[in-house]
């Protein structure tokens, strides 16, 4: 149990994959444009990466080393799939505005990474908590990052057309660059300094 | 050369043969499922893209190529729709022009009655403002040529910082309904005949 929560943990913050590992950081700055966005993008990351996860720490003694990695992929291409069909059939509206995100899943290298590094060599219970802690960890930084590429870049925070706040002046003059990737950069890199230079993460 | 090894060499092969065999299964099995859902879903959106226009619309038909389209409400003809391609920033704009039961002689007798984008990959906070109602709203009500740019005489003024957005929307609008007209005008009186 002990070590299902020091799973999670490191998830979330001892290697939190896009602030600690910094993988996964194309989705990451692609879609964290509005906070709607980052929820669904989680919600697609941690099926795929925990239904991956089982299934690889599920197969882990019979995989042939050599071709593990393809293996791997196929895996997580077709969970990836499945996602994207089930979200174009039930969500139609979400599966819209994640667009093509959705299936650049299948090449998230936190999904390939945790698979190769941990639910390869892990028992299935550490792999579905390391799962979920990665998971958890992804979505806490892909929806603070785009909590504040939404604010700044278009002044108000909405989520799933629920009003929350404008700001003040903001909402008249929005820094549109935010919006842009290129904001992307600027808000992941002062997170990145903040965070470290608080200590909330240790610089390696 | 050495000699093949079976467990080296011929159990991944199999291995993975049988790993890509479960998952086409799987992939299979879910898109029977999910298959006829999108399908709906699509016809829906398209639907509720058509009756943003069209309130009263009970029922509408389209041509084979699926670009042209006639709106009932009962059995009176309510409008017509168009599907337009333009070409925007990040690539191709797909809009639905929604047109006004004018005669249809020429295209100078078109008046727009509202425009939707279908699809498109403008950036996000500015060219996607293209599907914002405060720049759709511009079209309505105008007549097929003054669909232009407010600098050069129209009556569509440009996004600000998207101004290849919004002339990608325009120019979809004019090249593709030049194109389709005749389209449309074969639709039209293919369902006056009958």
């Amino acid at each position: 149990m002990i070590n299902l929560l020091k799973n999670l943990k490191n998830g979330l913050l001892t290697e939190n994959p896009v602030f600690v590992l910094l993988l996964g950081l194309c989705p990451t700055l692609a879609v964290s444009t509005s906070i709607d966005n980052a929820f669904g993008m989680t919600a697609a990351v941690m099926f795929v990466l925990i239904s991956a996860n089982i299934i690889v720490s599920l197969i882990r003694g019979v995989t042939p080393d050599r071709v593990r990695i393809p293996v791997f992929i196929v895996i997580i291409a077709s969970l990836v799939t499945i996602v994207d069909l089930s979200m174009k059939a039930f969500m139609p509206d979400l599966s819209k505005s994640l667009g093509i995100f959705i299936p650049l899943i299948v090449v998230n290298c936190i999904i390939l990474g945790r698979a190769e590094a941990f639910a390869s060599k892990n028992t299935l219970a550490d792999s579905i908590a390391d799962a979920f802690g990665m998971g958890i960890g992804f979505g806490l930084a892909i929806t603070i990052i785009s909590f504040f590429r939404q604010l700044l870049g278009t002044g108000e925070i909405t989520v799933f057309g629920t009003h929350i706040f404008s700001a003040p002046g903001l909402f008249d003059n929005p820094m549109s660059v935010f919006i842009l990737p290129m904001g992307a950069f600027l808000v992941l890199g002062c997170l990145l300094a903040t965070l470290r230079y608080i200590g909330v993460i240790e610089s390696g | 050369m050495r000699k093949t090894n079976f467990k080296v060499d011929i159990i991944p092969i199999l291995f993975l043969t049988v790993v890509v065999c479960v998952s086409v299964i799987a992939l299979a099995y879910v898109n029977s499922i999910t298959y006829e859902k999108i399908e709906t879903a699509k016809l829906d959106a398209f639907k509720e893209k058509l009756s943003v226009h069209f309130a009263d619309m009970t029922d509408f038909t389209s041509n084979d190529a699926n670009d042209c389209y006639i709106v009932f409400t009962n059995d009176d003809i309510a409008g017509y729709a168009v599907k337009a391609t333009g070409s925007g920033y990040g690539g191709t704009i797909e809009l639905l022009v929604a047109l006004e039961p004018t005669n249809l002689i020429s295209t100078d007798d078109l008046i727009i009655r509202g425009l939707s984008v279908i699809s498109h990959s403008e950036t996000p906070g500015l060219g996607d403002k293209i599907t914002k109602s405060s720049f759709q709203n511009q079209f309505m009500g105008v007549a097929f040529s003054g669909i232009e740019l407010s600098k050069t005489g129209g009556a569509i003024d440009a996004i600000s910082g998207a101004t290849i957005s919004s002339k990608g929307v325009i120019n979809g609008i004019v090249s593709s309904i030049e194109a389709r007209f005749d389209s449309l005008v074969e639709l039209v009186s293919s369902v006056e005949v009958s």
